[in-house]
């Protein structure tokens, strides 16, 4: 899937976690990940994440990672 | 010295040149250097000598009439300023054994007094039944008001106190007082009078009402055709407002009371109260059903109380002589005097306030002087177009609701139209039922389809056209309409019709066995 | 002169007609009618006392759904110790009254009357029985007319026909006001009127033809007629009706009851049902009359083939559709891998069909690629109201609106989109509540006769959670929280948070007033009307959902009405207004890649192996492709075939170039509808699909109102719909059969446990049933979270605003915002082809005066209308409704293309698409539509 649709979503689900520390937004943006993305969709993600070039805000990229090991 | 010179200012007046006079008045006494200064008074009720001028000397109030514009110079040349004699002089008014036979309480100060002069109408003994409710409590106004007997003038004659006892009861913080204005009986016009000529009289009066029932608000639902009736009210609102009696704070009570003026829009139906409340709120006029009772729910669903201008302008009487004064008039349970208003085939049509109980007799005959054309007189209509034909065997009838309800009639809002014997009855008949299919809401099928349906039959009869078969068609119409009709318009457009065809049947080609049931 | 026609039938509506509306009330008063004593609540009609006694008094203006009114004067009896013949509609019993209905004086009243009423009605106007004046006769035994009818009459006036559905001959007409009091008291649009008097008096729309009128032609006033006067064109057409199906709407989500009226095999006439929980005997337009499309000829009803989408149809067996489909499938799987395909369940098909639709899906294909248009409309809904309440849903049933003190409705427009629900919400305003409405546009409810809104909080498009934020910081600034209930029902930690939060001053009223264009004042007032309301109601529509921060707004609504302690009660509650006739149910239904049926995440082991056991095949455990992700994959190359129920994906999701793009890009692409609509254009496979009066089933409406539609015809394509995913999945090699659509329910029943005491028997036997439905709650829930949350304590979500990335700026400088007219519905694939198309037969775009002259637009101009995604024209209609700065427009005419426009932004949780604000620039066109141009290629 379009590397730039999926980073486009991840960080709009951080950004809408701002109201939390960032250690809860991670852990927030993490499981809504896991819950409501399919499996292809993360892999891709994290393919283009590790990529590099990717233009992830600071949690979601922390929540990315936090999935690496899935 | 000024001479102060009265010019009635009431339609009927102005109808017929009284505005000409006064003017001609102000440029010929300012020709003469003549110090005069003009009031433009309510009307005396003596219509068949207006425009009736009147002339202030020395106090006494000398009376002229009917004045017309032409008449001014010669009578300013004989000495009108000073009561001179003159064919058109009719002497001391107060003295006229017209208005001096006639118990005149709810129009004491009417032709008296300019109406628009605060002063005058308190110095004539107004507001002083204003102050005296304010010093009751609203239980006590509304006590006074059913010792008095007042009954309701529109028609109906219902108790006024009761209708008021049970807004007072009502439960609720928001009531209204309306005023039933619409005036449009055919031959009564003492509504319009009053609000000409002495406008305070209906504001103290529904100012009362307020108080009593706990109202805020009071409109008046006044007819269309009465512009000048309007001009005065809104003026006279202006005044008691600026006054301090509308408003806030009515006479420092520190309770609030403030009327407007609604106009209507020309339907008859909207002098039926329901009708009319529908109208005030801004739908078409269509009468209700009741229950409910407007006095439970009323104006925007609200309790209100409903009366007609006669009704709330006798008010103030009762509460400024007391209950005992005003019962003490009139006959078993018409207690009071009525406004009867004096139309039609009548030699001196007018207006005379007497107590219950005289007889139509006294008031077509002593006080109409008989037919205006001088011919017998056949028949009398009673209390609107939709009252019984009287005959003139009937004059005897001493005027009061269960004796006139008792011979098939209705005293009404006590207008009395006369008709000489050259009457046709017929045309008359037809004209009952004509008159209700113009005016009726429409809402209920036996005055909407029926009144249409009874000029037809009528047509019938009187061309000859199966009469028997016809006549009985007639009479089971009258049936449905009395019986089945929605409000009194249909109920009633069959007893002039009932009556013309019982007295009078020969005008329908029908014998008197016909007829009878 | 005889003027009788024999009438052979009465109206089926007057034989349980009680004549005048229940009254209640404990208080009873007992009576005696014609010696038979009844106990009625006090304030009942006599002629209602009498109906309960078993006593039918004759009467033609009054009907048990309207006020009584007290003009046609034939129900006239006599009481014992009063005077007169009254009305029995308008007067109300008294203890120990005794009622004579008959007697020989109100017998030859009521023959009087109608003998009046016959000399100016039309001898042969009572075809097939349709006229109740005709039938009175009889019953009141009138046998000649004396009058006969040379007299005054109406005879000669002439039909108006404007109407394409209903005719009005004033010369069947009594008069009676049963139609002005309908449209008043039922619809509330108050087009109609008496206008003349006396004998004059005629029944007017408003002084027009009733097409050129305020009409909105719900046909209440159709319903309500006792003559001819008002009839529905189908039945002059046809003739009266012989029998009657009862069913369900199949337009919007308030989900109507009608008794479909058959004669013979021919459908000539739907009734709104007074027994219908959602509507009482209510309609609009398209529910009453826009059934057309049913039998309409472009409807295909043979299953048909095609390698290539360049090529002809070619017109097939089912045998010969269903194995292709099967085999086309399974070999892509083989191919491309096992999640290479999916599924769309449709919110306009059954819960039995939507249900064997996920099965198939996640049985037969194996996976979890299974979405459902509800993902474009109120998948936000269902996220919000899970966190916070606990379940997907609203809260209320459409009754308790008329409980309601003050209503915020939000991003809705009822009187279009949700009509008979409207007029129920306008009986409440008239009678009374206070209406907030936030809205960038200035909807009906605004201001419209006899209602007018205390605020119009006019915000810009996107700025709903500011809105929202900033009417609960007022109720926890200024001391408004109903701290009891809060204590009660909801966490004490999560309220913390959220009050900590919200009290922020950046959430202020004063701080949010530049972004939302809302004065402060004014939202202030708004927050302490809805706080201080006895109770208290939040009504919200795509206007909510169908944005960047769809989901937080949901929360948002949730936070407000929890703290104001507006849940759990008559009255109040958090309520969407559903789009389509059974977005709940499909959602209901397990539609979502995430969760099986009863919003049960696929992640939960207890769920999957009850299903796995059950369906006896394993569960995958983790989520499948959105409808969104599914485009993004096919045109990644990644998603290779698609099965579309009912749903025109091409014309009504957002980004209509890129849709069509990955639609392109499928192997397989397998629809099934009505028509070929945009998406079928596109398709290999199409498989005919049933249109509601063929299907056997459940609709389940926005109040989780279960209600049955029962087939009134056999299916114009020889196969039930269901059963159509049963032989492709069957095909697949997972046999799935059933016998009928009862066993799905029953399937449905055993694997959802709001469901549990579900069935289609008790459904009959009940007439409809609001989920949950089991042992706790047997007969229904019709408010939910009463004594507790579904979750136990209400959870409050903080809800930051986050300004969406989809700006104005000086290259596009307006934001467009789209809605539905109340003629019209979704794509229009069923309203198009109406004659609703009378009243709209374009999508305007609604532009404020000032932004039309800046341009040099005049009313009725083309224009082309562009975002950064696409292009499509469409005609300018200048108007105040909308502020300057914001367009509007429809999407109902695949020519207008307004979802060209619409781009790929969407809800951050859900990728609900954000439909409600688009940047766009506006120029003056030629007609010439580019979109037409692209599609036909």
């Amino acid at each position: 899937m379009s590397k730039q649709d999926l980073v486009r979503m991840v960080n709009q689900i951080a950004i809408n976690q701002a109201y939390l520390s960032d250690d809860e937004a991670v852990d927030v943006v993490a499981s809504h990940l896991t819950m409501f993305w399919a499996p292809a969709m993360l892999s891709d993600l994290v393919a283009a994440v590790d990529a590099g070039g990717a233009d992830l805000n600071e949690v979601a990229l922390r929540a990315v990672r936090q999935l690496q090991p899935v | 010295m000024t001479t102060t010179v009265y010019v009635p200012r009431d339609s009927s007046a102005r109808a017929v040149g009284a505005d000409e006079v006064a003017v001609a008045l102000t440029a010929e006494a300012a020709r003469r250097g003549d110090d005069i200064a003009i009031v433009r008074n309510g009307s005396r009720g003596m219509l068949w000598l207006e425009p009736f001028v009147e002339v202030d000397v020395n106090g006494t109030r000398i009376g002229y009439g009917p004045v017309q514009a032409d008449d001014v110079a010669a009578l300013l040349d004989v000495g009108l300023l000073a009561g001179a004699d003159h064919a058109l002089r009719h002497g001391a008014v107060d003295q006229l054994p017209w208005l001096e036979r006639q118990e005149r309480l709810t129009y004491a100060r009417m032709g008296v007094i300019d109406p628009l002069n605060l002063d005058e109408y308190e110095a004539h003994g107004g507001l002083t039944g204003l102050r005296n409710a304010i010093g009751l409590a609203p239980q006590g106004v509304v006590e006074a008001v059913s010792a008095s007997g007042l009954r309701g003038r529109g028609g109906a004659g219902f108790p006024a106190g009761r209708k008021w006892q049970t807004v007072l009861d009502a439960p609720g913080d928001t009531k209204y007082i309306c005023c039933n204005a619409d005036e449009g009986d055919s031959g009564t016009y003492a509504d319009r009078m009053l609000m000409e000529g002495d406008p305070f009289t209906l504001l103290e009066g529904m100012t009362i009402a307020g108080l009593a029932v706990g109202a805020k608000q009071g409109f008046i639902y006044l007819r269309s055709e009465y512009p000048d009736a309007r001009d005065i009210l809104r003026e006279a609102i202006d005044i008691a407002r600026a006054s301090g009696w509308l408003g806030e704070d009515v006479l420092g009570s520190e309770r609030a009371f403030d009327i407007s003026v609604r106009m209507g829009a020309g339907a008859y139906i909207c002098g039926e109260e329901t009708s009319m409340l529908d109208s005030l709120e801004g739908k078409r006029g269509m009468v209700r059903a009741k229950p409910p009772l407007p006095a439970l729910e009323g104006l925007f669903g609200k309790p209100t109380v409903v009366n007609n201008v006669l009704t709330l302008g006798s008010v103030p009487f009762v509460l400024a002589e007391g209950a005992a004064s005003y019962a003490s008039r009139g006959l078993d349970r018409s207690l009071g005097t009525q406004v009867f208003q004096l139309a039609g085939n009548i030699k001196q049509g007018g207006v005379v306030e007497l107590a219950f109980g005289v007889t139509l007799r006294e008031l077509v005959e002593d006080f109409g002087g008989g037919t205006a054309s001088g011919r017998p007189i056949r028949a009398i209509q009673v209390g609107g177009p939709l009252g019984s034909y009287l005959t003139a065997d009937q004059l005897d009838l001493p005027l009061e609701y269960e004796t006139f309800a008792a011979a098939g009639a209705m005293v009404g809002h006590g207008g009395i139209v006369v008709h000489d014997d050259t009457a046709d009855m017929a045309k008359l008949a037809r004209f009952a039922m004509e008159f209700c299919s113009e005016e009726s809401c429409g809402k209920c099928t036996p005055c909407r389809v029926g009144s249409t349906r009874g000029v037809e039959v009528i047509d019938k009869i009187t061309a000859g056209d199966d009469r028997p078969g016809n006549l009985t068609l007639l009479l089971d119409l009258c049936d449905v309409m009395t019986d089945g009709s929605l409000c009194a318009m249909g109920g009633l457009t069959p007893m002039p019709v009932r009556s013309a065809l019982t007295k009078f049947p020969e005008d329908f080609g029908l014998t008197a066995q016909e007829v009878t049931p | 002169m005889t003027l009788l026609h024999e009438p052979t039938e009465r109206r089926a509506v007057s034989a349980t007609d009680m004549g005048t509306p229940a009254v209640p009330g404990e208080l009873t008063v007992e009576v005696e009618i014609d010696g038979v004593a009844v106990t009625v609540s006090e304030g009942t009609s006599i002629m209602r006392a009498a109906a309960e006694a078993g006593i039918d008094v004759p009467k033609l203006c009054a009907t048990d759904s309207m006020k009584s009114f007290g003009s046609c004067r034939v129900c006239l009896v006599e009481i014992e110790g009063r005077p007169g013949t009254p009305a029995s509609c308008t007067t109300p019993v008294a203890p120990g009254m005794k009622v004579a209905t008959t007697s020989p004086k109100v017998d030859k009243l009521r023959q009087g009357v109608v003998e009046l009423y016959l000399s100016d009605h039309p001898v042969d106007s009572c075809a097939d029985g349709a006229c109740e004046l005709h039938a009175m006769a009889q019953t009141v035994g009138l046998t000649d007319v004396r009058y006969g009818q040379e007299g005054h009459n109406h005879l000669n006036i002439e039909v108006d026909a404007s109407n394409p559905y209903f005719t009005f001959d004033p010369k069947a007409c009594i008069v009676c006001s049963r139609c002005v009091r309908a449209c008043d008291e039922i619809q509330g649009t108050l087009a109609l009127t008496v206008e003349g008097r006396g004998f004059e008096s005629l029944i007017s729309a408003s002084g027009t033809s009733f097409m050129e009128s305020e009409c909105v032609s719900c046909g209440a006033c159709v319903q309500a007629c006792p003559t001819t006067a008002l009839q529905e064109k189908s039945i002059i057409e046809l003739g009266m009706p012989t029998r009657t199906v009862k069913t369900t709407c199949a337009y919007c989500g308030v989900g109507c009851s009608f008794d479909a009226e058959m004669r013979g095999d021919e459908l000539v006439r739907m009734t709104p049902s007074k027994e219908g929980g959602a509507n009482e005997g209510h309609s609009c337009v398209k529910g009453r009359f826009a059934w057309g499309y049913a039998t309409h000829r472009e409807r295909i009803t043979s299953p048909m083939l095609r390698e290539k989408i360049t090529d002809d149809w070619r017109e097939v067996s089912w045998d010969e559709a269903i194995s292709f489909t099967a085999n086309k499938f399974k070999q892509l799987q083989e191919q491309y891998g096992v999640d290479s395909i999916g599924g769309i369940t449709s919110s306009r098909c059954t819960n039995e069909e939507v249900f064997v639709l996920q099965k198939m899906v996640r049985a037969a294909f194996g996976n979890n690629n299974v979405d459902t248009c509800a993902r474009v409309c109120h998948s936000p809904t269902g996220y919000g109201l899970k966190q916070t309440f606990g379940t997907s849903a609203g809260t209320q049933d459409f009754k308790s609106v008329e409980e309601s003190d003050v209503i915020l409705l939000i991003g809705a427009n009822p009187t279009d989109a949700h009509p008979v629900f409207a007029s129920r919400m306008k009986q409440r305003l008239r009678a009374g509540a206070e209406l907030i409405v936030v809205d960038p546009r200035r909807i009906d409810l605004v201001r419209t006769p006899h209602v007018e809104a205390s605020h119009h909080l006019q915000l810009l498009p996107g700025t709903n959670v500011a809105i929202v934020n900033a009417l609960a910081h007022v109720v926890v600034t200024e001391g408004l929280v109903d701290r009891e209930f809060v204590a009660a029902r909801c966490e004490d930690d999560s309220f913390a948070d959220w009050e900590a939060f919200i009290a922020r001053p950046e959430n202020s009223p004063e701080a949010l007033e530049s972004a939302t264009g809302v004065p402060a004042s004014e939202l202030r007032a708004a927050a302490r009307l809805f706080a201080t309301a006895p109770n208290g109601a939040i009504y919200y529509g795509l206007g909510v959902t169908e944005h960047s921060q769809g989901s937080t707004m949901v929360m948002g609504m949730a936070n407000l009405a929890m703290a104001t302690g507006n849940i759990g009660r008559d009255g109040v509650g958090v309520n969407p207004l559903r789009g389509q006739n059974n977005v709940q149910g499909s959602c209901d239904m397990g539609s979502f890649p995430h969760e099986f049926s009863g919003y049960r995440h696929v992640s939960d082991d207890t769920v999957r192996v009850l299903f796995e056991d059950v369906w006896g095949r394993e569960m995958r455990a983790d989520p499948g492709l959105r409808i969104p992700n599914m485009f993004d994959a096919a045109v990644a190359g990644t998603f290779r075939g698609l099965f579309v129920q009912g749903e025109d994906v091409a014309q009504s999701d957002p980004n209509v170039n890129h849709v069509t793009a990955a639609l392109k890009a499928l192997d397989l692409l397998v629809v099934q509808d009505l028509f070929i609509n945009e998406t079928a254009k596109l398709a290999h496979v199409f498989l005919p699909g049933t249109s509601f009066l063929e299907k056997d089933g459940t609709f389940t409406n926005a109040e989780r109102r279960i209600n049955r539609v029962r087939p009134v015809m056999e299916p114009k394509t020889g196969k039930d719909e269901w059963q159509v995913a049963c032989d492709i999945s069957t095909a697949m090699g997972y046999p799935m059969a059933y016998d009928e659509a009862s066993q799905i329910m029953d399937e449905i029943a055993q694997v959802t446990p709001t469901f549990a005491g579900v069935s289609f028997a008790h459904l009959d036997e009940a007439g409809s049933l609001q989920w949950p439905v089991n042992d706790a709650a047997p007969q229904g829930t019709p408010i939910m979270h009463v004594d507790g949350f579904v979750r136990g304590k209400g959870h409050f979500v903080p809800t930051p605003y986050v300004p969406t990335d989809e700006k104005a700026n000086r290259k596009f400088p307006l934001l467009l915002t789209t809605g539905r007219i109340l003629s019209q519905y979704n794509v229009g694939a069923q309203t198009r082809r109406t004659s609703n198309v009378e009243w709209h037969p374009e999508d305007l775009l609604e532009i404020h005066e000032a932004d039309a002259a800046e341009r040099g637009i005049n009313d009725g101009d083309w224009v082309a209308l562009n975002s950064r995604v696409g292009e499509t024209h469409m005609r300018a209609f200048i108007t105040d409704r909308v502020p300057q700065g914001v367009v509007y427009t429809t999407f109902h005419h695949p020519e207008s293309g307004a979802n060209v426009v619409t781009t790929e932004n969407s809800d951050w949780a859900t990728n609900c698409p954000e439909y409600k604000v688009t940047a766009v620039q506006i120029r003056p066109a030629n007609a010439a539509d580019p979109l037409r141009v692209e599609v036909a290629t």
